[in-house]
């Protein structure tokens, strides 16, 4: 057996008490429980002033007006259902004081050509004086105004008004009292259009304010996501810049609708994209401000250097930038001021310079060594006699160690690990790590690329330089430029030389004479040696 | 020290200072005045005396709502349903406690703990539907499905109907 609710336990007091913390449509809802709440909440004497507070604590609302119960109008602003079908309804047709889904049109609204005879042969007033009247969508009553688009509009009264003005017109026809019927018609529509105005402003209120919400909240589950995607600190710097920051909100409050996954798929990217592009951007200025302060600190090193040793060859600005070294001092998460990085850069400099040229000549090397097969292991590549490079970009021929410093090695070339990624264009999704940026930074702000020496091509007049050595009888992949510089050996190129004249030349203007005259596309140089 | 004795004929020894927040009590003793003999509390059992103690104990020292300051606040007073983070741990009690607590409040006149049931029982029908509540108060649906269709769209005053 079930005992009896606790809940009914309660004094009446208590219950009151209890109520009027609520929301108007909690007791709606409440009326609907039990016959026993039921006959509480609604007897006027006892209620009345629940319902009365429950509507004054909803900011802004028009008062109950006079045509309506307080529990009435409660459930016509508060229940959003169908006053028929009971089916989901959120458009409230004011001036009609009901809800009407789609579906009921036909069932509780009347068109106003399709209203009763008498109605209109009541020529003395506009029908809208006598019956109230609503305008909808022909696509329905829950078409909300605003969305109307091309739709025609249709001006209806509710079925309930015009039955109950064709009930008291029955009564009054052809007796003085048909016109006191106009006159309180008359009267009664206006207070209702007059309290109706009120509500649309009420209801606009509401849904700015809820929309707003939406969009607070949007903006708050927008930037939970980015912090968690590591751009917190980007977010934090948008506050100090208005124009931006709103460029920002706007990319948010596009829709004040919840932020769905399927919207944050394609809503995040775009931010993300935004952020790292302006984070990018940041970075760059910051970056290129310190790459300027390098550039001289370099120059005047290099410069300092140039005195002492004559020999060595010195990278450019970009070079020394690009080690990792001078990386994390520029990268550092304490930012230093620009005199620390001048003192820091200026003391580390000489042996970064000297490690640069170790480093350049070591890759040169192995370029060399990686290209030409065959060259004895106890020789250092770069000071054989027989090595001349080729240019693949200009088709310059170079030697060593002037290669070193052949202008195309600060060339653009489409091997090099530098990676070019446009900003304004960058791909959504695509995230431009810190790595690209400091890179892309660098070019920018030096105007030129690093250094990168696989433009070179060592093998490049590989056999036409194996038959001038054969003529001189010195093997190619052994043989340093030392060893030749004192060999007396002297050769003449057959192919060039006339009956009357011909060129006496030692290895390295033979050398000469080969990549100007012998190259690609001429004819090879037929050696004679000089005895 | 004050004497309470409960339904259950429990002994409780009170300090005056905290079970002068009853006001039924305070008045009890201001009419008797200082005295050994034990308060006999009728309507109130020993468990929900002992939750009654408590929060009497926790907020002993604060000023008591006097009663004309209270209908002037009542409309400001009735906006909000928060409950400070102590109290809302100390009403977290099964449903039966939970309106014992609140009939030992009514009985004994102690508002602010009344208030904080109240506001707690709002709290739980809010945002229900009505076969929510029932579900909430073990309350049976005394509509026949024709009453209960009716209802939905009669919202008018009984005496209107």
């Amino acid at each position: 057996m079930v005992g009896k609710p606790v809940v009914f336990g309660l004094p009446l007091e208590v219950l009151l008490e209890i109520f009027w913390y609520l929301h108007p449509l909690d007791l709606v809802y409440l009326t609907r429980v039990s016959k026993l709440f039921r006959s509480f909440l609604l007897h006027r004497r006892k209620a009345k002033s629940l319902w009365t507070g429950a509507l004054k604590r909803i900011d802004r609302l028009p008062q109950c007006p006079s045509y309506l119960s307080e529990p009435a109008y409660a459930n016509l602003l508060f229940w959003p259902f169908c006053h028929r079908c009971h089916s989901s309804c959120d458009v409230i047709q004011w001036e009609l004081r009901i809800r009407c889904c789609n579906g009921c049109t036909s069932h509780m609204l009347v068109g106003q050509e399709m209203l009763p005879s008498f109605v209109n042969q009541l020529s003395c007033l506009d029908v809208r004086q006598l019956i109230p009247m609503s305008v909808i969508s022909s696509a329905g009553p829950c078409v909300r105004h605003t969305d109307i688009t091309n739709r025609k509009l249709l001006t209806v009264a509710s079925h309930a008004d015009v039955n109950k003005f064709n009930m008291q017109y029955k009564f009054v026809k052809d007796s003085p009292l048909s016109n006191d019927l106009i006159i309180h018609r008359e009267k009664a529509t206006e207070e209702i259009y007059q309290h109706v105005a009120l509500c649309r402003i009420w209801e606009a209120e509401v849904a700015g304010r809820r929309r707003k919400e939406l969009v607070d909240q949007r903006k708050r589950d927008v930037v939970e996501k980015l912090q968690n995607l590591g751009l917190g600190d980007e977010l934090e710097s948008l506050l100090s810049d208005a124009s931006v920051l709103k460029e920002f909100d706007n990319l948010i409050v596009r829709q004040d609708q919840e932020l769905t996954d399927s919207s944050c798929q394609v809503s995040l990217p775009r931010l993300q994209n935004f952020l790292e592009i302006r984070r990018a951007r940041r970075l760059t200025v910051y970056l290129q401000d310190r790459f300027k302060i390098l550039a001289v600190v370099v120059s005047e090193t290099v410069k300092a250097f140039k005195n002492d040793k004559t020999n060595t060859v010195f990278p450019h600005a970009i070079d020394i930038c690009l080690l990792s070294e001078v990386r994390c001092m520029i990268n550092a998460p304490e930012v230093m001021s620009a005199e620390a990085f001048v003192d820091a850069l200026t003391l580390r400099l000489p042996p970064l310079l000297l490690a640069w040229n170790r480093q350049a000549t070591g890759q040169l090397a192995d370029l060399v060594r990686a290209q030409l097969c065959g060259i004895d292991n106890a020789v250092d590549p770069l000071a054989l006699a027989a090595l001349v490079f080729r240019c693949s970009n200009c088709r310059l021929h170079v030697t060593y160690p002037s290669a070193l410093t052949h202008p195309c090695l600060y060339a653009k070339t489409f091997d090099k690990p530098w990676v070019q990624l446009p900003m304004e264009t960058t791909a959504l999704g695509r995230t431009m790590s810190p790595v690209e940026i400091y890179e892309k930074a660098a070019i920018e702000g030096f105007e030129m690329h690093p250094w990168n020496c696989t433009v070179l091509e060592a093998d490049g007049y590989t056999k036409r330089i194996h038959n001038l050595f054969q003529a001189l009888g010195r093997d190619p992949n052994s043989t340093v430029v030392n060893d030749m510089e004192s060999c007396p050996i002297r050769v003449t190129c057959k192919s060039c030389s006339g009956s009357r004249n011909r060129m006496i030349l030692t290895y390295r203007t033979a050398l000469i004479h080969l990549v100007r005259n012998h190259s690609d596309g001429k004819n090879d140089a037929v050696w004679g040696v000089v005895v | 020290m004050v004497h309470l004795v409960t339904s259950d004929n429990v002994e409780f020894v009170v300090e005056k200072e905290v079970v002068e927040r009853s006001v039924l009590i305070k008045n009890m003793l201001e009419d008797v005045g200082e005295s050994d003999q034990s308060i006999p509390l009728a309507n109130v059992s020993s468990a929900v005396l002992r939750k009654v103690i408590e929060y009497c104990e926790h907020h002993r020292g604060e000023p008591l709502p006097s009663g004309d300051a209270d209908q002037n606040q009542d409309e400001t007073r009735k906006r909000t349903t928060d409950i400070s983070e102590w109290d809302q741990k100390f009403i977290t009690v099964d449903q039966e406690m939970l309106f014992e607590i609140i009939l030992a409040a009514n009985y004994l006149d102690i508002k602010s703990l009344l208030d904080v049931g109240c506001k707690t029982v709002a709290n739980m029908i809010k945002g229900k539907t009505p076969d929510e509540i029932r579900r909430l108060f073990n309350i049976v649906n005394d509509f026949t499905p024709e009453e209960e269709a009716q209802i939905k769209k009669e919202n008018e005053w009984a005496e209107d109907r």
